[in-house]
């Protein structure tokens, strides 16, 4: 216990691998808080839209009932002529125009520009389309439900509105942050780094003092990397605090879910640590390792291009799941936004094999008690 | 106490230590001899059973040394040449953390460190970090943590270098304090002057090999030189220079740049003859004094370089 304590003490005492390991991910969580606006609150504010429509069509009358029922919630509707609705359009007061009747008979949109706020009337739109032949039979044979089911049209449409807040996917904007969960896993590596290089004798002095006592080395080097994950671990819990009391992100509701993945990840993070610092590579190599794979590995996890996991899973799933900052996102996905189970399941496997493989290599490696030179 | 038998260590293809053998008795001050790359520290990381060696056999305590003889262990205290503490435990927790490694027992540590902060007089920097101390205090912060928990054997390699001169005089007084309450000492050098002065026997190694070994007085009785005279600011004829050369004991001689260097065999008052040959030859000079052999001269003869090359 007297050492654990000493080695607890000599980790937490080291300010830049804390800094790396905890408050580097803070800072970093509080920029895209604000890069993305207030995550959490409801700014969303209505989307100006333009109704034309034709008098006495059965079609169009269903569309406009359709559109009437978002009045509020999603949209704010207008009913113009329609070259009232084009001048309004080019004027910017509205954000896009519904024609009840298109071409092909199926109502159309057109809109100014191009953005999130125009993709969510185009979402209504497709809504509205996939589901039309069903409210047309409905009017047709059970006219007084035609109020009902368009109700429960807007309950899906609602969903839409759930997951678009601050201008970005709500989705899209989370993975951003368990990406960045991810790298701050990652960074327990510095602190492994000096654990490393505190157990094996022919890296530092300190080690090789630690090596000729009686200490058994394979109970020193388990005691280090109990150490270094148990930091790495409270520090990601911390960080888990911070999001969701600080910046008041709501991550999902399964925090022990995500502390686990957490921990499984900070194994991964340190273990990589003290592999590295054990060996007898230059400090300059050390920390290009260090610095340069856990950021490529977030990288290719989406940290700093959101959509760069799913270009992956497009075109090389494998590497996704080889990934293990991505497995980690991936894992808080799951958990938290797509409940998917056998998803979770398998991410949470590898990630363990993972976090299992790694320890062991780092147990392995430092264990040495003789060597070529020191 | 430890016998060191046909060592053989290479690195690549580097010989390190080339056979080497070394014994040394329970109480001594034994000096380990030679200079940077002898192969001294190599010695000491086999004898710890932190180096692979080739061949040879390492007995400490009349047992074999290996990685897992924990209870030898337990007696050895080692202090590294490079200085080996954690550098954000402060003084008193770095001595605490060492001697933890040892002595389990609360209390009983808790005395040890108190008596190895005392005895290396750092009692008013044991809050103060490592890097908060100058370069004589960390290396006594050094030695601290490897001599609190009182072992019967300690190795000390090289624990002067790039210490001042008033440091290195505080911890060649702590090395002999810890042989008299009852350690025995192995102290590598390449200070000849440190090891003639602490150690009670010196063994000289070179190219990994031992090349002497005996007490400071053993070995410079080994060497042809007994005593080295030396006569600056002197102008000498070449017939003067010659008949000093044929004087009883002189074996060597040198005249440059109106100094003359005369090497005497053994035997003593060789000092007084040249000055009454120098009287009546009426040869004036500006400064002459005597040397006795030191361990270089011994280390010159032997190995035909200076132990400081």
């Amino acid at each position: 216990m007297q050492t654990m304590k000493y080695r607890f003490l000599q980790t937490l005492r080291g300010y830049g691998n804390m800094f790396w390991g905890l408050f580097y991910p803070i800072i970093l969580a509080s920029f895209f808080y604000i890069a993305f606006g207030d995550l959490g609150k409801d700014t969303w504010t209505e989307i100006p839209v333009a109704l034309v429509t034709e008098e006495g069509e059965a079609p169009s009358a269903l569309f406009a009932s359709f559109i009437d029922a978002m009045d509020g919630e999603l949209i704010t509707v207008t009913r113009m002529t329609e070259e009232e609705a084009l001048e309004a359009l080019a004027a910017e007061g509205v954000e896009g125009i519904f024609f009840a009747d298109g071409a092909d008979g199926n109502p159309t949109l057109t809109v100014g520009k191009s953005g999130i706020r125009e993709t969510v009337l185009s979402m209504l739109l497709d809504a509205y389309i996939k589901n039309a032949t069903m409210y047309r039979e409905i009017g047709m044979e059970h006219p007084e439900r035609i109020e009902e089911a368009v109700a429960v049209m807007g309950e899906d449409v609602s969903h839409i509105r759930e997951v678009t807040l601050g201008g970005k996917t709500y989705e899209t904007v989370l993975e951003y942050f368990f990406a960045c969960i991810a790298m701050m896993c990652f960074f327990g590596c510095f602190t492994g780094q000096k654990l490393g290089e505190e157990s094996a004798a022919n890296v530092s002095a300190c080690a090789a003092r630690r090596s000729i006592s009686p200490e058994y080395k394979s109970r020193a080097v388990l005691t280090d990397l109990l150490v270094g994950i148990t930091v790495q671990f409270v520090s990601a819990i911390v960080f888990l605090l911070f999001l969701q009391y600080v910046l008041r992100i709501s991550l999902g509701g399964n925090f022990f879910g995500m502390a686990f993945i957490c921990l499984l990840g900070a194994m991964v993070g340190v273990s990589l640590g003290m592999v590295v610092g054990g060996t007898k590579l230059s400090a300059g190599a050390k920390t290009t390792i260090l610095v340069g794979l856990p950021l490529f590995l977030c990288f290719l996890a989406g940290l700093m291009f959101g959509e760069m996991k799913v270009i992956i899973e497009r075109n090389v799933p494998v590497l996704n799941r080889i990934n293990p900052a991505a497995l980690i996102s991936d894992a808080l996905y799951y958990l938290n936004i797509y409940n998917d189970p056998a998803a979770l399941r398998l991410r949470l496997i590898l990630l363990f094999a993972f976090a299992a493989v790694m320890t062991l290599l780092a147990f392995l490696s430092l264990r040495r008690t003789r060597y070529e030179s020191i | 106490m430890v016998e060191i038998k046909d060592l053989v260590k290479r690195y690549g293809d580097t010989l390190a230590l080339d056979h080497l053998d070394l014994t040394v008795e329970e109480g001594e001050i034994f000096g380990l001899l030679g200079p940077n790359g002898s192969g001294k520290t190599t010695t000491i990381g086999c004898m710890l059973a932190l180096l692979k060696y080739d061949r040879g056999d390492i007995r400490l305590f009349g047992r074999e040394m290996s990685p897992t003889a924990y209870d030898l262990k337990r007696q050895i205290g080692v202090v590294f040449q490079d200085v080996a503490v954690f550098d954000r435990l402060s003084v008193q927790e770095n001595i605490d953390y060492f001697c933890g490694l040892y002595v389990p027992d609360k209390e009983k540590r808790r005395q040890l460190v108190e008596e190895a902060i005392e005895a290396t007089g750092l009692a008013e920097y044991r809050k103060k970090v490592p890097k908060k101390l100058s370069g004589g205090l960390l290396r006594r912060l050094n030695i601290a943590c490897g001599i609190a928990h009182k072992p019967r054997l300690i190795i000390l390699d090289e624990p002067t270098v790039a210490v001042d001169p008033q440091s290195r005089n505080r911890i060649l007084e702590d090395i002999r304090a810890l042989n008299k309450s009852g350690s025995t000492i192995i102290y590598t050098s390449h200070y000849m002057e440190e090891v003639e002065q602490i150690c009670t026997r010196i063994a000289i190694i070179d190219h990994g090999q031992q090349v002497a070994c005996g007490t400071s007085q053993e070995l410079k009785e080994m060497i042809r030189t007994g005593e080295t005279v030396t006569v600056e600011g002197v102008a000498l004829t070449k017939e003067q220079q010659q008949h000093i050369r044929t004087m009883p004991h002189v074996y060597d001689l040198s005249y440059e740049n109106e100094e003359l260097k005369i090497k005497y065999e053994n035997g003593t008052g060789h000092l007084l003859s040249l000055l009454h040959y120098l009287e009546g030859e009426e040869v004036r000079f500006a400064n002459v004094f005597s040397e006795q052999p030191t361990l270089n001269d011994v280390f010159l003869e032997i190995t035909g370089k200076e132990l400081r090359d």
